[in-house]
């Protein structure tokens, strides 16, 4: 597996959106055991943050190439090929969906069940759910998350003038940001609001970058207190794990006078990406970086290897990862729930993504080493030395 | 796997009603605390207690084999024997489809007519199968429990039907999170966690009702709301003792 990683990246990224790959594909099953593994026990922000955040770090150079290169209409023309895969991978969600809840009425019949029945009322008026599908309105358990990065990459095409200008691009998006979280605005679907509001949510990728925009000087202004920032941070960690006892363990939560406890459960909102969650997640960035140096032994180490590997092929692992979770509630739907099957679906699912990215590294190596040989004909003097 | 839940189904209907009536859990999932001052005051000082159960179709009596079996009139039943001497009196309301918001207007109109000195409150599962804003189903929350202390009443809520259907298809996590948290908030509150209940039932093979064969639907329902009630009612009793 070790050779299919590529090394000439910062293979940090790679590793801990891989794990956050991994982190999203069992919090998206309900019930799993092994959520106590994932990001989300260390505080308010959990892989969500981590992946939206690192999917802007990628963009950062993956885009900014482009934008560099080839000019604004480029770079848009590359997002919205990216878009259009989401799009289709969430149209897909929703048939997988529509199939799992018509063929599970049937035996879902038990008049025990009324109320739950209603799951499936959009059945009764098909046109509606297939246009509201369309429109990224119909939203129902577990889909949310596609339709989030689908607008948050629409807004990176508006933003994309700004992206050669990273502080700018923080202070527009943070406005932006600001404003969304004063004025309680949010997009609608058809029974609600987005659980995961895009027009908050977009100031992370967008933090995310421009951190990989950063010139050199803006990058060592930013860094200019270091030691500042890194006990703001670990205060920012340690405050997160306080948070997270008194989300979890009621001792915890009846160590502190009422009103506060009421106010650390019930106010930290995740829909609109509430700033104690911010914070949290930037804290926890810094200190990872801080703590791992790039390219960091055990970062190929084989514990690690498969999140380093799929982290590098985030957007496939990512949707494979949706329809994974998929699979896996059906697993625990029909067959059982059982900590052997759990451990099976997290084994097997994890293989699968692994499988997936290695697949994509090896195509991906084949046709960059075509190009080589293509671009080495063409210029004889001029050979690559790879 | 469904071998062993026929199994289970043929010894449950071999065995006297008793056996099948009595249903084993963790202590964490029924334990209570001192959340019941007001039940407790109106037991020992005025020898009553009046309970008014609202929610949405499993409070109401879908699935089981008669309206006697759903879980408020079990209640009454296994209320009346765990406080001797007092006079235990269970309304039930509600109906298929509320939501959080619509079982609030229904409290409200049925706190001054009933005058409950404990309110139960199941609700939560048309409020996730519906997706609405887990934001206003916590406020309506909150809401009713401003509306029970100031009408002298302790209230429980109860939260979802475990259903392996129900969990692969709907995001209950936000909506059990919202009654954790708005219970866990109120002096005179808990939370009585349903779905860990039925889980722990259906996984242990003692009550499966979404598993059982159709014949046995009704009979099973009745099983499970009977167990329901009884751990219910034990919960209440031992709250109220604490409380006093």
């Amino acid at each position: 597996m070790r050779h299919l990683i590529r090394q000439n990246r910062d293979i940090r990224v790679d590793f801990f959106r891989g794990f956050a790959l991994f982190c999203i594909f069992i919090g998206h099953i309900a019930d799993h055991v092994l959520w106590v593994v994932t990001i989300q026990v260390l505080g308010p922000s959990d892989a969500t943050e981590t992946f939206i955040f690192l999917a802007g770090y990628s963009a950062a150079f993956a885009y900014g190439r482009a934008l560099d290169r080839h000019g604004v209409a480029y770079a848009a023309v590359a997002v919205v090929l990216r878009i259009w895969q989401l799009y289709i991978v969430h149209v897909f969600m929703f048939l997988a969906f529509v199939a799992q809840v018509s063929w599970s009425a049937n035996r879902f019949a038990n008049p025990a069940y009324l109320d739950e029945q209603n799951v499936g009322a959009f059945l009764e008026t098909p046109y509606e759910a297939v246009i509201d599908a369309l429109t990224l309105r119909f939203q129902p358990a577990f889909m949310d998350i596609l339709p989030l990065y689908i607008v948050i990459l629409l807004l990176l095409i508006l933003f994309l003038p700004l992206v050669r200008r990273p502080l700018w691009l923080i202070g527009v998006s943070g406005a932006l940001y600001v404003a969304v979280r004063l004025t309680g605005t949010t997009l609608k679907t058809s029974t609600g609001d987005w659980f995961f509001n895009p027009l908050a949510w977009q100031f992370l990728f967008m933090i995310g970058v421009a951190m990989g925009r950063l010139s050199d000087e803006e990058r060592a202004r930013l860094l200019r207190h270091r030691r500042i920032l890194l006990l703001l941070s670990i205060a920012g960690a340690l405050a997160g794990l306080a948070i997270s006892a008194v989300w979890r363990i009621p001792a915890a939560y009846a160590l502190l006078p009422e009103p506060v406890a009421l106010t650390i459960y019930t106010r930290i909102d995740k829909s609109s990406l509430h700033p104690v969650r911010l914070l949290h997640f930037l804290s926890m960035a810094y200190l990872v970086t801080r703590l791992v140096r790039p390219g960091a032994a055990w970062l190929l180490s084989p514990p690690a290897r498969p999140f380093t590997l799929t982290g590098q092929h985030g957007l496939a692992v990512f949707s494979l990862g949706v329809f994974l979770s998929f699979l896996g509630r059906l697993i625990m739907q029909e067959f059982d729930a059982s900590l052997p099957t759990q451990f099976a679906i997290a084994a097997g699912g994890l293989a699968l993504m692994v499988a997936l990215a290695a697949l994509q590294a090896w195509y991906d190596g084949k046709t960059a080493a075509k190009r080589e040989v293509l671009a080495a004909a063409a210029t004889p003097d001029n050979r690559s030395v790879s | 796997m469904r071998a062993a839940a026929i199994l289970a189904l043929l010894l449950a209907a071999a065995l006297p009603a008793a056996a099948a009536e009595r249903c084993t859990a963790p202590r964490e999932f029924t334990a209570a605390a001192d959340t019941f001052p007001q039940a407790a005051r109106a037991a020992a000082e005025k020898g009553r207690l009046a309970v008014l159960v609202v929610g949405s179709a499993s409070t109401t009596g879908s699935g089981t084999s008669a309206p006697e079996s759903v879980y408020p009139a079990r209640v009454e039943e296994a209320l009346r024997t765990l406080l001797p001497g007092v006079a235990v009196e269970v309304t039930a309301r509600g109906g298929r489809g509320l939501t959080a918001p619509d079982l609030l207007k229904l409290i409200e109109g049925a706190l001054p007519e009933v005058k409950p000195d404990l309110v139960i409150w199941q609700t939560g599962t048309v409020d996730a199968v519906r997706g609405l804003d887990p934001d206003v189903f916590a406020a309506a929350l909150v809401a009713g429990f401003v509306k029970v202390s100031e009408a002298k009443a302790d209230l429980v809520l109860m939260d979802m039907q475990f259903s392996r259907f129900g969990r692969a298809a709907m995001n209950y996590g936000p909506y059990r999170d919202a009654m954790q948290a708005v219970a866990m908030a109120a002096p005179n509150g808990m939370l009585f966690r349903r779905y860990d209940l039925m889980r722990h039932w259906a996984e242990t093979g003692q009550v499966d009702v979404e598993r059982a064969p159709r014949a046995a639907w009704p009979r099973e329902a009745d099983r499970l709301h009977a167990c329901l009630g009884l751990a219910l009612a034990e919960t209440i009793a031992e709250g109220m003792r604490l409380s006093r």
